[in-house]
């Protein structure tokens, strides 16, 4: 049976306190909701959540949307932006999760990674080193957001096949954000069945896409 | 603009509101009674905020409700700090409950609810004349709302975003039923997050009075007061804002229908309007209930009408105490319908009975005591937060749109056929089925088949192609390509070309020595590839005339040109030719793309694949006939043969098979089970236990289209099928 395996990577750093937390997870609450809603999603698509800050830490393991219960985000206090410990995770979690089913000849789907950051990595040597890592996986695409004006868009340009900023940390811009990724998931979704080759829908108004 | 707060009501407001534990105000957990700095009727007073939350955090936007003596404002004062003002406008000792509804961030209490008592003693001022609770009579007093926030301006109309809720909520009215109330029960759920400023109803001019009132967070009420019988459409609107601070309009739509009613409106007394709500009256100083953090149920499904599960988990923390009573309350009304039921063996379960999918919060009070007790004074209440998601039945999701039937290469979403082959002892049955993935957005059937049966060469050929989902025009590349295949084998495969074949095939079947069979072998394969070869690329051919004559006609039709290609047409291609020889069957197959061909030997605990599907490393990767690649057409021809064409002589069979991926993904899942006796044999006692096999009658065919409709999760592929048997 064919699957979408879906990583978020979300920044829970210190900056991200208060109103940007608050709004991610209500982000990810709606966005739950709104792929159990997905006739496509709802048999196929996959969910795990990884969280990073001093380090990464996975939230949820990759679970079937119909099994999912969030877990709330929270974020560190003060501390370093570990995210290439997080790509490190994602790797390490796609081998375990993923590529054991190619052995076993299940037609598996490729997976989608997204990641949101307010910062920059603070950690930029592993992340570097984990860029061709990540490539190496087969995600059938990489999206960042970028949070805010103090986020690095470089290093996300490097990774990233597509990168969007949100200006805004509030939770307006990030409910639009996430009700985006849901879109994303549903049309890739939606492609599947159709052997479309992946795309992505035109993001909504206060998500700029960096070229 | 808005009238509603000036309402006259019938009957006067008591403590009501500050005793209402009934929605979920739920009480700070220590239940502890603060007792305010004593002041006078009419003096402004203020404390602050943070020392009711004790180790919590909380965002400021906190909205304050009290009781109607008692006047309070959340605001920050001049050095930033949150103070609660109050202004109480009665004398005596007092004692009140006031809600703060707010974005609270706790483990502890996972509510935005606290309901914080005070104590307060109040002495009376004699330079303070307004005292409107005591000496207002009660028809003309303002009913509640002491809802004092600071409302930024709302006036201005252009920045208001307006959000229109899709959701009708109906309500029927009996003309006798005047001046009573009527709950819209949760109508405002969606704006839970919300902080509510104003609310009106529209429209104005609608031949009745209505008045509503916010009672509870998400419920609010209204008067009707009837004049003539009739449907109106209303719109109940709320201004509020959004945690960003962004002002909103939404729009809940209402139905109201206002029956006639047999007897004169006059002769109805008026009824007391119960504001009360059968709310808890604080009497001395009640048991504060234990709250506790709030946690997952396991997730329902709507497929299951009753969902049980096991509260041992959630009531750990009760172990050692004696539970008197359980309750469990959805704050959505009636969905789920939850109860609990205590068998004898001491369990405890939940059963959920949905009406709807959804994220659900629950409500289980318990009232314990500790076991050796038999007082019931020491009965202490335990709240316990649940939240539950109620999973859609994945069936329901599905839409069934017809595809446009009028337009350029339309195509029933469904076909069938049954062929009888009766020369040669057989019965070719077909069918194709739209996917769901395809009737959910209206799109045609991408799959075709074809055959033929040529009763004088006691030959059948027999064709299925999956067109790409990804390519604009495959419904017509699959068309032609069965087509294609189908009419070049049988004009190619004549009595002469037969005749000229039978020897190598015979010798063939009984040659011993490997180096003659392997000679013999390529000669069978070349006499294929004038056959089967040919036809395949005939159908590619004709396809990419297709897209050149489609070019040619888009020019015509619209005066603009528009680049069509082969690629916009692709499709696999399932080319198989079974011949009945005096020696037995000859069977020979061209494949190309995904799907399957196999033929079926129970006897022999048998099944030979015809062929080597081409999936990806992926799911929904293939190859396709109308490819130019190497792979598919290769140079040379005995390169493409080998790899494409399979050829068998057997003595007889229980069926050949033809099927796209619509049905081997399901069946199948993988290439190794296609390959699979074990697979093949479930397979076909699937078929026999829905479709009459036996009586090779067209009900046949309608049998097997509907077997297809088969439900397999994540598999919502066009289908097609193909049996000789």
């Amino acid at each position: 049976m064919q699957k979408l395996p879906v990583y978020l990577l979300i920044d829970t750093s210190g900056s991200m306190q208060g109103e940007p937390i608050e709004a991610v997870n209500a982000g990810l609450q709606a966005l739950v909701s709104s792929l159990r809603r997905d006739s496509h999603v709802i048999e196929i698509a996959q969910l795990s959540i990884i969280a990073f800050d001093r380090e990464a830490k996975l939230l949820l393991p990759l679970t079937p949307v119909k099994r999912i219960q969030l877990p709330l985000i929270e974020t560190s206090g003060s501390g370093p932006t570990m995210t290439g410990a997080a790509l490190e995770l994602v790797c390490q979690r796609v081998d375990n999760e993923l590529m054991g089913n190619l052995h076993h000849q299940e037609r598996c789907c490729k997976p989608l990674l997204f990641i949101m950051t307010d910062g920059s990595p603070s950690d930029i040597k592993t992340f570097k080193e984990m860029v061709p890592e990540c490539k190496r996986r087969n995600f059938l695409s990489i999206i960042a957001c970028a949070a805010g004006v103090k986020a690095n868009i470089e290093v996300l340009n490097s990774l990233a096949d597509k990168v969007f900023s949100l200006e805004t940390c509030d939770s307006n811009t990030f409910s639009q954000f996430f009700s985006w990724v849901s879109s994303s998931i549903s049309s890739n979704a939606t492609d599947i069945y159709d052997n479309l080759p992946p795309d992505l829908p035109p993001p909504p108004d206060d998500i700029n896409k960096v070229l | 603009m808005n009238r509603l707060n000036k309402e006259n009501s019938t009957k006067s407001l008591d403590d009501s509101t500050s005793g209402d534990f009934s929605n979920g105000g739920l009480s700070n957990k220590s239940g502890e009674v603060h007792t305010l700095p004593d002041c006078k009727v009419g003096e402004e007073c203020s404390v602050r905020v943070s020392d009711f939350f004790p180790g919590e955090k909380f965002y400021t936007r906190l909205q304050v409700k009290g009781p109607d003596y008692i006047m309070c404002e959340l605001k920050p004062n001049p050095d930033g700090l949150n103070m609660l003002y109050y202004k109480p406008l009665k004398h005596g000792e007092l004692e009140f409950c006031l809600n703060i509804n707010g974005q609270f961030r706790s483990r502890l209490n996972p509510s935005n609810l606290r309901a914080i008592r005070f104590r307060l003693n109040v002495t009376q001022n004699p330079g303070y004349e307004q005292k409107p609770t005591q000496q207002a009579s009660p028809s003309v007093k303002p009913v509640k709302n002491v809802q004092i926030t600071v409302s930024p301006n709302i006036n201005s109309e252009t920045s208001i975003k307006t959000v229109q809720h899709p959701s009708v909520q109906l309500l029927k009215w009996n003309m006798s039923e005047g001046n009573d109330w009527k709950q819209l029960a949760n109508i405002a759920w969606p704006l839970k997050d919300y902080i509510i400023l104003e609310y009106t109803i529209s429209p104005n001019n609608a031949p009745v009075e209505l008045f509503v009132e916010q009672r509870k967070d998400f419920t609010f009420w209204l008067k009707v007061i009837p004049m003539a019988p009739g449907r109106f459409d209303l719109s109940l609107q709320v201004n509020c804002q959004a945690k960003s601070g962004a002002i909103e309009r939404h729009c809940f739509p209402i139905k109201l229908d206002i029956v006639p009613d047999s007897e004169p409106r006059s002769s109805i007394p008026p009824k007391d309007i119960d504001l009360g709500e059968n709310a808890p009256k604080i009497s001395g100083v009640p048991q504060q209930p234990i709250i506790y953090p709030a946690r997952y149920l396991p997730n329902c499904k709507m497929a299951e009408k009753y969902n049980s599960m096991p509260l041992a988990e959630i009531l750990a923390p009760l172990q050692a105490a004696r539970i008197d009573k359980i309750t469990v309350t959805s704050k959505n009304v009636n969905n789920p319908k939850c109860r609990i039921e205590r068998p004898d063996d001491g369990s405890c379960h939940l059963f959920c009975e949905p009406a709807e999918a959804g994220e659900f919060e629950l409500e289980l009070k318990v009232d314990a005591c500790s076991r050796n007790s038999g007082t019931s004074s020491d009965i202490q209440q335990h709240i316990f937060p649940l939240k539950l998601v109620v999973i859609a039945d994945p069936k329901t999701l599905w839409k069934n749109i017809p595809s446009p039937q009028g337009g350029i290469y339309a195509k029933p979403d469904s076909d069938k056929k049954i062929v009888d082959c009766g020369a040669v002892g057989l019965t070719l049955l077909a069918a194709s089925q739209r996917g769901r993935s395809h009737a959910q957005e209206g799109k045609p059937r991408d799959d075709d088949f074809a055959c033929i049966f040529d009763a004088e060469n006691k030959c059948v050929i027999m064709a299925v192609a999956d067109g790409a989902g990804s390519a604009k025009f495959s419904r017509k590349g699959s068309l032609i390509a069965v087509h294609a295949a189908c009419s070049i084998v049988q004009e190619k495969a004549t009595a002469d070309y037969w005749a000229s074949l039978e020897p190598t095939i015979h010798k063939w079947k009984s040659e011993a020595d490997q180096e003659t069979r392997d000679k013999l072998e390529q000669n069978i394969g070349s006499g294929l590839y004038k056959v089967l070869i040919s036809a395949a690329f005939e159908a590619k051919t004709r396809i990419r005339q297709e897209a050149e004559a489609h070019e040619k006609k888009f020019m015509a039709d619209y005066g603009k040109s528009e680049k069509f290609v082969s690629r916009d047409y692709a499709t696999t291609l399932i080319l198989t030719v079974a011949k009945k020889f005096e020696f037995g069957w000859f069977i020979a197959t061209y494949w190309i793309g995904d799907g399957g061909v196999g033929i079926y030997q129970p006897d022999l605990s048998r099944v030979i694949l015809h062929g080597t599907p081409d999936s990806g490393e992926f799911g929904g990767q293939t190859r396709f006939l109308t490819d130019d690649g190497d792979n598919v057409w290769p140079n040379d021809s005995k390169v493409l043969i080998k790899r494409r064409i399979r050829f068998d002589l057997v003595d007889s069979f229980k069926a050949i098979v033809l099927m796209t991926d619509g049905i081997s993904d399901p069946k199948f899942e993988t290439e190794r089970n296609l390959n699979s006796i074990t697979s093949w044999n479930s397979l076909w006692s699937d078929l026999e236990a829905s479709v009459p096999l036996g009586t090779r009658k067209i009900n046949v065919a309608d049998s097997l289209l509907s077997w297809m409709d088969f439900w397999s999760p994540g598999n919502h592929d066009d289908r097609t099928m193909m049996i000789l048997y």
